[in-house]
């Protein structure tokens, strides 16, 4: 009674004349430019500034900037063993003779997800993912959906489908936006430019030895897979906040607190062991590709991705069990 | 028997919200479910529909189990529970293809149907949000109606109607029977019940407190009867001795009694022969309201 | 009747999300499978990618690059320009062409490691190239080790090899840019006032007159003295350290390296 796939289908069609993915669209489209602009800013001031665009002395220049930084003694030691991995790399980079971050609409596109993975993804994901079960109970259709002969982790399943959904098609759409947009700026070029890959940290020493090289295509395909993964157990948690809270307001608010919390740890949790077990703290699990330092020393890609996992395992859990048996008062 | 509730309890917080409800509606039955507001009329309600679990005791619909199986339960009932909410966002059409979608064998061209049986038909391609509330009362109706169900519950259909909209709901309702459906409507007002229903049950603090026949509760019980007599005071120290009567109130140059209307020929004599003289007698079947109200004050002296 | 759009419109969506699903989910285990299992993935060499090389801008304009240990990245000054930033902003005013800055001086450097980056950082290597004017000091950090006692005795020690280094980094600047101006900003003594005997300033000014004596073959170096700058009381000029200088400081080296640049006539360009 009732098959899965029409309620996914139902779920899917609300969704979208809820017109939530539209919203994250145009939010992209608002969003992107404004760092497109700001990137492009950047390399014009470099240029201005040093009259090249050799991307040696950049490279280079930035090196002595992160070496000054390193032997400031107002700099906090977190900061410090963050600069000195980035030194490491940007050597090898140099001794390899491979531009790190060419500006083109690629390497943007790399650069943006990476950076958006801790908060603006998720926030787009929440926008869509929190009140796919509030909503329904503020405006009371709850009633009416459930009063159906469907059982009711059907539907809640369904719901779930329908984030997995919308989620891949924002993290598609980003990637697509940027792409376009950056493009405007930065030329469509750079799939082929060649990315290093496979850099490993062991305290603070970075080891090359397996680092190896690999076009840009495959670097993003890996990034995006990435960030949707975390996406994905954003979205989870979010689905579950849903459930729990009454009000759309009420979930949206706790999990953007939880978000923001995260990117305010990730800065200066490295003191703090034990928070290396929030989920905010390991969205970024790009930084493991990238061989960047982890939040948390000794934080590990295996690691990030089965904390994330038991987050998102338990939410689903959390969020079956009560929605099964809740009583629907309002 | 279409709807079967057996011995119905819930607790909420420690406290018993429905102490034991039972009642049972047949094929093609209009049955009234009655009560004030906080009565556990909406919570009874919303426990037909498997929206709360009850504590104890088993709703059957069509012989099923709504507690241990929903799905087949579930699918020979049609609801609105409390305001025909919908998805504003998408148009009634839209409204209608989501619920189709979640019961067997609903077709296109049985939602043009409901739609043309509760008249949408001009209005339906527009989104919900423009709707008035008696138009989404429609599609919340035609909603209900989709999978052809053998029992349609209305959880205060009438709320917000205009006295138009309100006759037309009770011949809607009359009209759905006559097609061998079963509804349970409940309501606070009682006049609206009375018209509607054949058989009503009474619930208060969780409790039913009287179920029948709309006929039964309205001829089997006392009537009030009026009496036009004079001297009045003398008239009613006679009536106040019969056993069977209870004078109720004494206006200006009437008694207003309670009492079986069968015996009212031979008070009339015994008044006569008394010296009194009678101006008039009119009997008068309560309304349900007065009924309600009796019974009401009958619960709060005992 | 009949809404055709909600057919259309998930077909759309289930059809796309379902490629993009698959496509994430690949990205995802490939990403996970390099980071876990790098031996396992297929890569190609370096060697066999073409890097792909876009044209190297040379903007027309005057190019300063520094080099050396903290006096030349400013360090003290409040303002953050230290004086080759001051030169920069002279240089800017008093020439119609832009001028470009590129800093490569960091903190506590010493000549063996200025020497290495020097030979071994291509960065740098280019930097220099394109520049038309070097400001640079070291050797600082060689003689006085911060932090421990300094005395000239120690220092004295030091010398030799510092001067060994210091020679061949002139040799490898002028190999590397034969063109540009290079301006070597000779020691201080910050300690004047500790220092009644004058053993410190002799010594300082012994090292300077060593360094002069390296840069007289190269035509292009120019060694320029710092020492009467903080004469005779060094204090008004010094930073809360005690020993780099601070604006006021930074101002007057400044001051003396902008004379050297201003050219006979006034308004030629120096270069």
């Amino acid at each position: 009674m009732g098959s899965l796939y029409r309620l996914v289908q139902n779920e899917t069609l609300k969704t979208w004349r809820k017109k939530r993915f539209q919203i994250v669209l145009i939010l992209l489209t608002v969003i992107i430019p404004i760092f497109t602009y700001a990137q492009m800013r950047v390399v014009e001031n470099m240029r201005e500034q040093m009259g090249t665009n050799d991307w040696r002395i950049v490279v280079q220049q930035q090196i002595q900037d992160y070496t000054n930084r390193v032997s400031s003694p107002r700099v906090p030691e977190e900061w410090k063993q963050v600069l000195r991995v980035s030194i490491q790399k940007l050597n090898y980079h140099l001794e390899q003779n491979i531009d790190p971050a060419r500006p083109n609409a690629v390497t943007f596109t790399s650069q943006f997800i990476d950076n958006a993975v801790n908060l603006f993804l998720p926030l787009m994901v929440m926008v869509i993912a929190a009140d796919l079960v509030s909503a329904e109970r503020v405006s009371g259709t709850i009633k009416l959906l459930l009063a159906r002969p469907v059982r009711r982790w059907k539907v809640l399943f369904s719901k779930y489908i329908a984030m997995l959904i919308y989620t891949s098609l924002i993290v598609f759409a980003t990637i697509l936006l940027c792409y376009l947009i950056s493009g405007l700026a930065f030329g469509y070029g750079g799939w082929l430019m060649p990315v290093m890959v496979g850099f490993k940290l062991v305290g603070e020493e970075v080891f090359t030895d397996q680092v190896r090289v690999i076009e840009h295509w495959q670097y993003l395909l890996m990034q995006a897979g990435l960030v949707w993964f975390s996406c994905v157990v954003v979205g989870c948690i979010s689905l579950m906040l849903s459930v729990l809270v009454r009000g759309i307001a009420a979930g949206m608010g706790i999990m953007l607190a939880m978000l923001i919390a995260g990117t305010i740890l990730v800065n200066m949790v490295s003191a703090w062991e034990s928070a290396k077990y929030f989920f905010m703290v390991n969205l970024r699990t790009t930084l493991y590709l990238s061989g960047s330092m982890p939040p948390v020393p000794g934080m590990t890609l295996p690691f990030s991705l089965a904390v994330l996992t038991v987050w998102a395992a338990l939410s689903v859990l959390v969020s079956f069990l009560v929605f099964t048996r809740q009583d629907i008062y309002s | 028997m279409v709807l079967s509730v057996r011995n119905v309890k819930k607790k909420i917080g420690g406290k018993w919200i429905i102490r034991g409800i039972s009642f049972e509606i047949g094929e093609g039955e209009v049955f009234g479910f009655l009560g004030p507001n906080g009565s556990g009329k909406t919570t009874t309600i919303r426990m037909l529909v498997d929206l709360i679990r009850p504590t104890e005791g088993e709703i059957f619909i069509c012989g099923k189990s709504v507690q241990k199986e929903p799905e087949q339960a579930l699918s020979n009932v049609g609801c609105i529970v409390e305001n025909p909410e919908m998805y504003p966002f998408m148009s009634g059409w839209e409204n209608l293809e989501h619920f189709a979608r979640m019961a067997d064998g609903v077709d296109q061209k049985r939602m043009e149907e409901v739609v043309q049986l509760v008249g949408l038909q001009n209005r339906i391609h527009d989104k919900v949000k423009t709707y008035s509330l008696g138009m989404k009362q429609r599609l919340g109706i035609a909603q209900a109606l989709l999978a052809r169900p053998k029992l349609l519950i209305l959880d205060e259909p009438t709320n917000g109607l205009d006295p138009q909209g309100i006759r037309e709901l009770r011949d809607f309702v009359r009209m759905l029977a006559k097609n061998g459906i079963s509804l349970l409507v409940s309501s606070h007002l009682l006049s609206e019940i009375q018209m509607m229903c054949d058989r009503v049950a009474i619930i208060r603090q969780g409790e039913l407190i009287a179920v029948g026949s709309v006929h039964d509760l309205l001829h089997s019980r006392e009537n009030r009867v009026i009496w036009k007599v004079s001297p009045l005071d003398k008239a009613r120290g006679w009536l106040e001795q019969e056993s069977g009567v209870r004078v109720d109130v004494s206006q200006e140059k009437a008694l207003f009694t309670w009492m079986d209307p069968e015996l009212v020929p031979e008070l009339v004599k015994k008044l006569v022969d008394e010296g009194i003289r009678i101006y008039g007698v009119e009997t008068r079947a309560p309304t349900l309201e007065e009924m309600f109200l009796r019974l009401m004050e009958g619960e709060h002296i005992g | 009747m009949h809404s055709p759009s909600s057919a259309r419109i998930w077909r759309a969506i289930a059809f796309l999300s379902l490629i993009v699903f698959f496509t994430l989910a690949t990205g995802f285990v490939y990403a996970v499978k390099t980071v876990v299992m790098p031996a396992h993935v297929e890569t190609s060499k370096p060697e066999e990618i073409e890097t792909e090389q876009t044209d190297i801008i040379k903007a027309p304009g005057v190019t300063i690059v520094t080099l050396g240990d903290s006096l030349t990245k400013g360090t003290g000054d409040v303002s953050g320009r230290g004086y080759a930033g001051m030169v920069r902003e002279w240089l800017s005013e008093q020439l119609d062409e832009p001028v470009y800055f590129i800093p490569f001086a960091v903190n506590g450097y010493r000549t063996d490691q200025l020497l290495q980056a020097i030979r071994e950082q291509q960065g740098l290597v280019a930097a220099l190239k394109q520049a038309d004017l070097i400001l640079m000091t070291i050797g600082g950090n060689d003689l006085f080790t911060f932090g421990e006692e300094v005395t000239v005795e120690k220092a004295r020690q030091n010398m030799p090899a510092t001067l060994n280094r210091l020679d061949a980094i002139f040799a490898e600047l002028a190999r590397i840019n034969p063109r540009a101006r290079i301006l070597y900003l000779a020691l201080y003594n910050p300690f004047i006032r500790l220092d009644p005997s004058g053993e410190a300033s002799l010594f300082v000014q012994q090292f300077n007159y060593e360094v002069f004596r390296l840069s007289v073959p190269y035509n292009t170096i120019t060694v320029v003295p710092t020492f009467d700058l903080f004469e005779p009381d060094p204090a008004p000029f010094l930073a809360s350290d005690r020993f780099h200088p601070n604006e006021a400081g930074y101002a007057r080296i400044a001051q003396r390296v902008t004379s050297l640049l201003l050219p006979p006539g006034g308004d030629e360009s120096p270069f």
